[in-house]
């Protein structure tokens, strides 16, 4: 008990002593199981010091970020100056701050969409600013209205009104599995799945949708875009899943990445939580890598280990082939 | 382990210094990492990836420790991103569990629960059990009983990390565990029904 504390007041529930049916005792008890929950072994903490090192790197590469103020002040700077002439400016100020109330009543995305709508064929690229100010409507004279092409063009960066429900971004995200594993449409998952991009581009579910687009690419064979996307996904997420992990092992390993395919191969079989399936495929792969990158010594350690491991396995018959001869002959 | 040296040694970067003695990320890190893990696996329970919230709350930190005014102490500053952190990776898990729900299979490569003595399942089941009991609670109450019960924070300790005064700090523990009391008698009472 520390000073300032009154000790018939509050008394930690494992320091109480009472008949163990008595509430505080079974509420010590599940407070003495959560503590004991397994702290991060080191190799974690390393894991992350590297990734946070990693994501710093690159937003210090991106550029440093002004304050929210500053930021806001000088995107509005660069819009008056660069988008909107005196003409325009007076008419976004007459139409959208002393609006009329059936203007007010309007919502974005009709605006948007008359906007598009009504863009005429080749027309001049959209201007590169952020859809701060509502875009103008169509009918609007051609040199008053810029605006309306500049949100065409960022749209993109700006979920739709209804991206804060999440029962909608589940929606359109199982929309484009429903292509991929019902329909066996992959393009049409992958549409839908861009589609999911653009409306929620910090989306919940996005790391689901990294999941669908992957395995839709390999159900189409795009083997280098599976692997830009693996690859691309290791410096955004820091971890892959077990499965993801060996998948882009023998994904680099197919085009030649041998020595990252190899830290791939390791990863995985030093993973804890590794099933037999894994292992198996996990050191088969590494046997063969490992014989691309001339560690024949190493390559035929692993092959013994998998007969040893795995003597009725998927790749038994190739891993005596190989214990045979040479070990270097083979991709995965 | 005692949960005292679980805490580890009370950091100088800890005292409030002003902006003028701002730490380095890296001596943040090296003094803290451990720390927030263990908030993360407790805030977060179970369910909870602690590795991906500790480097998220690391993420926040490196962003934004020349903010870090000083005038209050750093453990209280890493507490309150942790806690938020830990806060939004529940949301994200809840939406995630009904994910799953509505289209079978997607969680398919979620990895498997080891397997274990069973000693370690009982274990395991108070565990759930503790943070079904929790998760009920407000986010408030959760991190003063977190702080109180799980880290054996003392209260002024726990006002200190909550930015609250003794005082308030005392009410809301009693609160907090009262709710938390209620609420496991409830999930007790559940767990029998099924």
């Amino acid at each position: 008990m520390r000073a300032g504390e009154s000790p018939e007041e509050l008394v930690r529930w494992r320091d109480t002593s009472m008949d163990p049916s008595a509430l505080p005792a079974r509420a010590a008890d599940l407070v003495e199981a959560a503590q004991g929950a397994p702290a991060l072994p080191p190799e974690a903490l390393a894991r992350v010091r590297a990734n946070v090192a990693q994501l710093s790197e690159e937003g210090g590469r991106r550029g440093s970020r002004l304050p929210v103020g500053l930021r806001l002040a000088t995107l509005a700077a660069i819009l008056l100056a660069s988008v909107a002439p005196a003409s325009g400016a007076m008419t976004l100020w007459h139409r959208y701050v002393a609006a009329p109330a059936e203007d007010a009543a309007t919502t974005r995305e009709p605006h948007a969409r008359r906007a598009r709508a009504a863009a005429p064929a080749g027309a001049a690229a959209p201007a590169p600013v952020a859809p701060i100010v509502e875009p103008l409507p169509a009918n609007e004279p051609e040199e008053s209205a810029p605006a309306p092409r500049a949100h065409h063009a960022a749209a993109p960066r700006r979920a739709p009104a209804e991206a804060a429900d999440p029962a909608t971004e589940a929606k359109v995200l199982s929309e484009a599995l429903a292509e991929l594993r019902q329909a066996r449409n992959p393009r049409g998952a992958l549409a839908k799945l861009d589609e999911y991009a653009r409306a929620y581009p910090r989306g919940v579910l996005a790391s689901e949708a990294r999941s669908a687009r992957l395995e839709a690419m390999l159900a189409l064979d795009d083997r280098r875009g599976a692997l830009a996307l693996l690859d691309e996904r290791t410096a955004f997420a820091g971890r892959l899943g077990a499965e993801q992990l060996l998948m882009r092992a023998e994904l680099r390993a197919s085009v030649g990445r041998y020595a990252d395919a190899l830290g791939d191969f390791d990863r995985a079989l030093d993973a804890g939580g590794a099933t037999s399936a894994d292992a198996e495929r996990a050191l088969y792969g590494r046997a063969v890598t490992l014989g691309h990158l001339g560690r024949d010594e190493s390559a035929r350690a692993d092959l013994e280990a998998y007969q040893r491991r795995f003597p009725a396995g998927r790749h038994a018959a190739e891993v005596a082939r190989l214990l045979a001869g040479s070990t270097t002959d083979h991709r995965p | 382990m005692s949960p005292s040296a679980m805490r580890g040694p009370r950091p100088s970067a800890d005292v409030p210094s002003g902006p003028a003695r701002a730490p380095t990320f890296a001596a943040v890190y090296a003094e803290h990492a451990a720390t927030v893990a263990r908030w993360a696996t407790r805030l977060g329970g179970p369910a909870a990836d602690a590795e991906d919230i500790a480097q998220e709350v690391f993420v926040v930190v490196s962003r934004r420790l020349a903010e870090f005014r000083g005038d209050a102490r750093l453990t209280t500053w890493l507490f309150g991103i942790t806690a938020k952190v830990a806060a939004n990776e529940r949301r994200r898990r809840k939406l995630r569990q009904w994910w799953f729900r509505l289209v079978p299979g997607a969680g398919d490569d979620a990895p498997a629960p080891t397997d274990g003595a069973l000693e370690q399942l009982e274990k395991r089941e108070r565990r759930v059990l503790f943070y079904q009991a929790l998760d009920r609670l407000n986010e408030r109450h959760r991190r003063a009983l977190v702080l109180f019960e799980l880290e054996e924070l003392s209260v002024d300790e726990v006002a200190a990390h909550l930015e609250l005064r003794p005082g308030t700090a005392r009410v809301l523990l009693h609160r907090a565990r009262a709710a938390f009391l209620k609420s496991m008698v409830e999930c007790e009472l559940q767990k029998e029904l099924r």
